[in-house]
């Protein structure tokens, strides 16, 4: 429980950290979406495998590049709890991607009925 | 000077004013001390230091006695975020990352009196400030921290940090950073790194570890290991590196790997800064002298003198002159209002911010039933924490009690495991750690 709630309290200060940049990040997904819904004809389903696709691209790239961002390497994960992290770091930042690049497909996608 | 970050308590309002996370703020702010004893008396606590240790159990007492007045005494401006000097001084971060202005630490409601503490009167309930102002109080909570004893040093001078290849990273960023220079001009030509390690009570002793291996990783980098040698130099016994068996035994076998060659015994009492020579005395007083061409100077350490020449320290054995506290309930052992945190502890091990992390919460609470009339009942096992760093990139996380007994976190990891995870931890999600600390969360 202690764990837990230490974890928290670290993502909660890493956000505080960057929060002029969460909150521009906030705002870009909050209008993509208001333009997205307000699209008559999105299609979601259809620009989600674009979406799944970029993200893709950016969880493996992610993978890759993270360790080097904190001065280490690939060639450091040499025990199970490291490619655990590593790919949950890389999957964050493939959902991250996804949820930008969703709505901006489909309000790139959508057409106005005629 | 000052990094720009995000602590600042108006960022922090102006969050809240936008509504970013009301929800989330007001819950990490009520959760951490629920379960703690809480009283309304209306009594006075002085806090000797505004480290780690006292800035945080000010954070504690704010919550835990409302009614209180909450002095601070510490004239340092600047927050130093000391988990980070090994970093700097091996080029990993840049000097901005371990430093903060303490102003931005300072909890609401507590008044913070910008003088170091000159004399302790713990009979009379007082303490009197560098200036001569003498301050009363109901409570004490000395957390001073230490004193680095470079003065028993003969011929070191801290001013030549940096200069002809001579590092110490404890004396602040500014040295460590210098050191960082002193060890990148040394690693593209190569030569003899000398490290040292005295015997003795010593903060983050891990932190001499580090820097070997350290030393030696950028060595290798830099296509200069093979014409270079690593030698360790430590007051210690023989085959003695580090206090806890199972981590001492890894390291040195480690170290024969990496052909670091250990001399115990050994403990450095004089320096000759322009002739790169260094040296050394066995127990029995016989003098070696040794050429270097990059020298780690670990100074002795002590307790800080307003507490050493006061009642507060222990008056023999072997944690003479620090502060003499329970090590179980960290209550001082004949004053009874007085409590201690910190570096400055007479206990068996943890001068660290480890320790701090998992003792300021017990402190403010067993506090806070002295001034209910109650006896302390939280106990200290004596938790501390040593990310040991074996090279660029990996690091070994290990945590460990007063006996000296491993106590895992997350049991399901090897602490003895060498990890790309720990290395992450160390220079990522440990400094967040801490500032949550500091405001009393965790």
């Amino acid at each position: 429980m202690y764990e837990i709630w230490l974890m928290l309290n670290i993502v909660w200060e890493l956000a505080l950290a960057i929060w002029p940049w969460l909150l521009a990040l906030a705002v870009l997904w909050l209008l993509l979406m208001a333009r997205a819904v307000r699209r008559p004809g999105a299609a979601w389903r259809g620009s989600l495998p674009g979406a799944l696709a970029l993200a893709a691209l950016a969880a493996i790239t992610t993978f890759l590049l993270a360790p080097g961002w904190v001065h280490s390497s690939l060639a450091e994960l040499k025990y199970w709890i490291d490619w655990a992290t590593l790919l949950g770091i890389a999957a964050a930042g493939g959902a991250l991607v996804l949820a930008f690049a969703w709505p901006l497909l489909v309000g790139l996608r959508a057409r106005p009925s005629a | 000077m000052h990094e720009p970050h995000a602590h600042d308590p108006s960022r922090r309002r102006l969050l809240r004013a936008l509504g970013a996370a009301p929800l989330a703020l007001g819950a990490l702010e009520t959760l951490p001390v629920a379960q703690a004893q809480t009283s309304d008396a209306r009594v006075h606590v002085v806090i000797a230091g505004s480290g780690l240790g006292g800035i945080a159990v000010a954070s504690r007492l704010r919550k835990l006695l409302p009614q209180a007045r909450i002095t601070i005494v510490d004239a340092k401006l600047e927050h130093n975020y000391q988990p980070g000097y090994t970093l700097v001084a091996t080029g990993v971060w840049p000097i901005a990352k371990v430093r903060d202005r303490n102003a931005d630490f300072q909890p609401e409601g507590v008044q913070w009196v910008q003088e170091m503490v000159a004399e302790f009167d713990p009979a009379a309930n007082s303490l009197t400030t560098t200036s001569g102002s003498k301050i009363s109080y109901d409570y004490l909570v000395v957390a001073t921290g230490l004193q680095l004893g470079y003065d028993q040093i003969e011929g070191m001078d801290v001013k030549a940090i940096g200069q002809n290849g001579l590092g110490s990273v404890y004396l602040g960023p500014e040295a460590a950073l210098a050191t960082w220079r002193a060890m990148d001009a040394f690693r593209a030509q190569g030569g003899r790194a000398v490290m040292t390690l005295p015997a003795g009570p010593l903060k983050c002793a891990g932190a001499p570890l580090k820097m070997t291996f350290m030393v030696a990783d950028r060595l290798r980098q830099a296509g200069t290991r093979d014409r270079s040698s690593v030698d360790f130099y430590t007051g210690l016994p023989d085959d003695t590196v580090f206090g806890v068996k199972v981590v001492n035994d890894d390291v040195l076998a480690r170290w024969k790997n990496l052909d670091i060659q250990p001399h115990y015994l050994s403990r450095l009492v004089a320096v000759d800064t322009g002739a790169r020579k260094a040296v050394f005395a066995s127990p029995e007083g016989e003098r070696s002298e040794v050429d270097y061409d990059f020298l780690h100077v670990v100074p002795p350490m002590r307790a800080v003198d307003a507490v050493r020449d006061s009642e507060l320290a222990a008056q023999e054995g072997p944690m003479l002159g620090w502060l003499q506290v329970s090590k179980d309930t960290l209550q001082h052992q004949r004053f009874a209002n007085v409590f201690g945190v910190g570096d400055i502890n007479g206990t068996p091990r943890g001068k660290t911010a480890a320790t701090v992390k998992k003792s300021a919460p017990l402190v403010a609470h067993n506090l806070a039933r002295v001034v209910a009339g109650q006896a302390p009942d939280e106990i200290f096992d004596g938790y501390t924490s040593c990310p040991m760093i074996v090279r660029e990139g990996s690091a070994m996380l290990i945590e460990f009690d007063y006996e000296g007994r491993l106590t895992p976190s997350m049991p399901f990891i090897d602490p003895m495991q060498e990890s790309f995870m720990a290395w992450l931890m160390k220079v990522r999600l440990l400094k967040p750690a801490y500032v949550a600390v500091l405001k009393g969360r965790v």
